[in-house]
């Protein structure tokens, strides 16, 4: 099932923004893995610290964010150490990214074709005309109706589906290990959304290409990902095979997420809601980040913050009480 | 393309309303003057049956809006009066001054884009740190120079102390009556070296620094500023994450991606600034006596000529309206969201 | 922009805010100094009458002439007046002359933007349209023919500068205008029963105002520079007076000669300018919230 060797392994990632009300622990010992061909569903709640973390995989933070902390290993060397370079090389090449709003992502000014060929050239050092033809190759694996015709088109002549699409094919257009995809389907309604994880899947599927899957939707993790990590306040509090944590999650933050998501079959007429809001990242509680929000939560929960244990192979859990959560 | 034909025409017709109007606002301005147009033209010691005569000959004994139309008609027709100073016809006057003008705005303009551009462009990359508080402090303070009086000092220091450049005018006397530069088109310096004037050329080259340095000044500063805050605004776009993202080299985002999206606006305040430098001409040329339209306007309105002084604030609102034009038209050519 | 809400409850949020960028600019040490530059300006501009060592008018033509010296620091002019005293009184002539242009040109221009803007159709193209004539107008030679027309004086070359500029605040204030017109809170007061005037005045207004006080600041300076413009050539202030630009003038015939008499008025002509300049940069930069500065860790 899985290897032994993960493709990427993130130890204990702190991150920190300087702004101007204050410090904000933005990240607070993020840690996982992924393996070679799965797909990783990081998923929380709008500010839980998702994307930071992509953007720290790829070292693409702002101007005011530090890394203060932790290790990002691919394939066991640690990206923290390398040089901007030597990043660059990476990007696009290694480890794609794709964004949220393809419509503000792709640059407006110049045609699809000549965004994608330019990262061809880049990563492949090959001429135009060979990047064209592995161009017009990258449209046609995303299923682009048109792909001569995608190719001479300027961003805003693309519908959303097909905009998402050309960042797709030149995310994929070097054959990267890995593949973030942030909230791809945020900006373009469902049946397009469908489409596009399906085509997704099956290129992964043919490509051999990992993918991190970031979202706040639990439904799509539930259909696209093999692992997920589960994302509250800028750590990850549970972890583990999709199925098995769908199933019988354990952290009272997931079970609260899995809750709140309305099934046909509950007859509880108000919906179920997690009390409460996401901490103040500047001033942060003490003890568990969870806490003020926990229905369970006890004295230590308020002092120390949990650590993460294997509670079953390749099943980690953040939470004091993870013991009588299994067994609720 | 079709629909680019209509908006340049809609355009034109703007500017032509636009135009009408200044027109007529120049026009009513010089006749309710206090002075007396006849009396001026006649001269001083002149004799109330001259006055009367001429009055007559100008046609200023007619209804105000009889004299507009005249006007206007004549406008139309190229006739655009006589000066009264000098007593040619304003368009000749025009024709003879105005290259001396645009060379030196142009100069200028150059200048100013040449260090003004490529400052706010490394300023808005590096922002926030020391380069580009430099930067900004440079573009702040160079608009606040008086442009009469920095091209006094350059006076003062290039010419009187070091003796480098000469003091004014467009050419030394002697190369002018050694040399003549052939007229082409009025720009001594494309003229020179179109007609192999070699001697000609760097003397009008050297004449033409000290006025086109006092002129930049402040069209650096301006150019600086609004190119920061332009390449600002783009590199904070999406597009430009995911270009890194991409592996794209940092330079290639600041000068392909970034900077072609950044021209668009630029090249609006590159018009402004150009407009600007048409009124800053003025006080240059009347320091350093460039015999351009400026200090001839200068000399008509200390004259009452209202013949020029209506000329001129026509012409000089034309060529900023044309330019303006120009600058949308490219605009709309370099931007594909505005294909209309 | 940050808005500067007016309405009930807001007027602690609106405190805070106005605190905020209080102390936003007094940090930034360029903005610091350029208001402690100004200080000394308006100073030297009041009590001038006290603290200039010699009259401002008056001849002395034994001392014609002079190069700076610790009697005259600045040299004296044609007629033996210290040129360190007109300054000082010319400071007076300038500030007034700047601020004069400014107010007047954002009376007339900022309420025609936000009509413009709010009430749209025929109006508004009216309006702009005689905005855009007067701004291809080069506003330099259409100011001169004004002031030529009124008779030079500085009064008049204030009025006629005014009426080149107010065209400015008009396409500020109408582009403000135009992007406020959509939010929700003009169509709540509507459906209140605000009159259009009142949702004028009591909400569009105050909301423009961040954009135009930064560019009325910034204009301070660039109003000095045109006055003192007019006035060396000649259509502005007359002598006696000690205004500075007319003063430049004035030592223009003999800069080879005496070179302080144009020099040190032109000096601060540009301190000042940039004074306000600076002034206004940093204005802008505390007013807008995303330019703010990042506070280290």
């Amino acid at each position: 099932m899985v290897d032994t060797n993960p493709l990427l392994t993130i130890e204990d990632l702190k991150m920190h923004f300087d702004t101007y009300d204050g410090v904000v622990e933005a990240l607070d010992g993020v840690t996982f893995e992924m393996y070679e061909g799965e797909t990783f569903g990081l998923v929380g709640e709008t500010g839980c610290g998702k994307t930071v973390t992509a953007l720290s995989i790829l070292k693409l933070l702002p101007e005011n964010g530090r890394i203060i902390g932790g290790k990002i290993l691919l394939r066991g060397e640690n990206l923290l150490e390398k040089s901007e370079d030597e990043m660059r090389r990476l990007r696009g090449e290694k480890i794609s990214m794709i964004f949220q709003d393809p419509s503000v992502s792709l640059n407006p000014v110049f045609t699809a074709g000549e965004q994608i060929t330019r990262v061809i050239m880049i990563h492949q050092h090959v001429d135009k005309s060979e990047a064209e033809g592995r161009a017009i190759e990258a449209f046609k694996l995303v299923a682009l109706p048109e792909p001569e015709k995608t190719l001479k088109s300027y961003p805003h002549e693309l519908s959303g589906g097909m905009q998402q699409r050309v960042m797709i094919a030149m995310a994929l257009s070097s054959n990267p290990d890995l593949l973030i995809a942030d909230e791809p389907t945020s900006s373009v309604d469902v049946t397009i959304q469908a489409q596009i994880l399906k085509r997704l899947h099956e290129i992964k599927n043919q490509r051999s290409v990992a993918v991190l899957l970031i979202t706040h939707n639990m439904g799509i993790v539930a259909e696209t990902c093999d692992r997920v990590g589960v994302m509250y306040a800028g750590s990850v509090v549970e972890r583990g095979f999709v199925r098995k944590i769908l199933k019988k999650p354990y952290h009272p933050y997931t079970k609260g997420l899995l809750a709140a998501i309305p099934k046909p079959e509950t007859r509880r007429k108000r919906l179920f809601v997690i009390k409460g809001f996401i901490p103040d990242l500047i001033n942060r509680p003490p003890g568990c980040s969870f806490h003020p929000r926990c229905p369970y939560a006890k004295g230590i929960c308020r002092e120390k913050k949990p650590i993460t244990e294997e509670v079953e192979p390749d099943r980690y859990v953040a939470c004091h009480f993870v013991g009588e959560m299994m067994a609720t | 393309m079709g629909s680019l034909k209509r908006y340049v025409v809609k355009r034109l017709l703007q500017t032509l309303v636009i135009l009408i109007g200044i027109s007529a606002i120049t026009f009513f301005l010089s006749r309710v003057a206090p002075s007396d147009p006849a009396a001026l033209w006649v001269g001083l010691h002149a004799r109330a049956e001259q006055i009367e005569k001429a009055r007559k000959e100008l046609g200023l004994d007619k209804p105000l809006h009889i004299q507009y139309l005249i006007y206007m008609r004549d406008l139309i027709g190229g006739r655009w009066g006589t000066s009264y100073r000098t007593r040619r016809p304003v368009i000749e006057d025009i024709i003879n001054y105005l290259p001396a003008s645009m060379e030196l705005a142009i100069a200028g303009q150059i200048i100013a884009s040449l260090v003004g551009i490529p400052l706010g462009v490394i300023a808005a990359s590096k922002k926030d740190k020391k380069i580009d508080h430099a930067s900004r402090l440079f573009g702040i303070l160079t608009v606040s120079i008086p442009s009469f009086w920095i091209a006094l000092m350059l006076q003062i220091f290039f010419s009187r102390t070091l003796g480098l450049l000469p003091l004014e005018g467009r050419l030394s006397s002697n190369v002018a009556r050694m040399n003549p530069i052939e007229r082409v088109t009025g720009f001594y310096l494309v003229d020179s070296l179109l007609t192999g004037n070699f001697v000609a050329f760097p003397d009008a080259l050297l004449h033409i620094i000290l006025p086109a340095l006092a002129l930049a000044s402040y069209s650096m500063g301006l150019s600086l500023r609004m190119t920061r805050s332009t390449m600002i605004e783009v590199l904070r776009e999406k597009y430009i994450v995911t270009a890194r993202a991409f592996g794209i080299p940092e330079n290639t985002i600041k000068f392909r991606y970034a900077l072609k999206n950044a021209i668009i606006p630029t090249l609006t305040v590159l018009g402004i600034v150009f407009g600007w430098s048409l009124t800053g001409v003025f006080l240059v040329e009347v320091v350093f006596n460039w015999p351009g339209l400026g200090t001839y306007t200068w000399r008509a309105i200390l004259a009452v000529d209202y013949p020029v002084i209506v000329a001129v604030s026509i012409i000089a609102a034309l060529i900023i309206v044309i330019i303006n034009l120009i600058l949308d038209l490219t605009q709309v050519y370099l931007d594909p969201r505005v294909r209309l | 922009m940050t808005t500067l809400f007016k309405g009930s409850g807001e007027k602690e949020a609106r405190f805070r805010e106005i605190r905020l960028i209080m102390y936003q600019i007094t940090r930034n040490p360029l903005t610091l100094t350029s208001l402690i530059i100004l200080g000394a300006v308006v100073f030297m501009a009041i009590f001038a009458p006290w603290i200039s060592p010699y009259p401002v008018y008056g001849y002395n033509l034994e001392e014609k002439y002079e190069p700076p010296s610790l009697e005259h620091p600045f040299g004296t002019d044609y007629l033996g007046r210290d040129i360190l005293s007109r300054v000082m009184f010319g400071a007076r002539l300038s500030l007034l002359a700047g601020v004069a242009i400014v107010v007047i040109s954002v009376a007339i221009g900022w309420p025609l933007g936000v009509i413009a803007g709010y009430r749209g159709g025929i109006i508004e193209d009216v309006i702009m349209r005689i905005t855009d004539m007067f701004l291809a107008f080069p506003s330099l030679v259409l100011a001169l023919v004004i002031a030529f027309l009124l008779g030079p004086s500085l009064i008049n070359s204030m009025i006629a500068i005014s009426v080149t500029w107010w065209p400015w605040y008009t396409r500020l204030a109408r582009a403000d205008t135009a992007s406020l017109k959509q939010r929700a809170f003009v169509e709540a007061s509507r459906a209140v029963g605000l009159s259009d005037l009142g949702i004028m005045f009591r909400h569009i207004l105050p909301n423009t105002v961040a954009p135009i006080i930064v560019q009325a600041t910034m204009d301070l300076g660039t109003a000095i520079l045109a006055e003192a413009g007019l006035s060396f050539l000649g259509l502005g202030a007359q002598a006696p007076e000690p205004e500075w630009g007319l003063m430049i003038s004035g030592g223009r015939s003999v800069i080879l000669s005496a070179w302080w008499y144009a020099t040190f008025p032109g000096i601060f002509i540009f301190i000042t300018a940039a004074a306000f300049n600076l002034l206004g940069d940093g204005l802008r930069e505390a007013l807008d919230p995303r330019l703010r500065r990042i506070r280290g860790a």
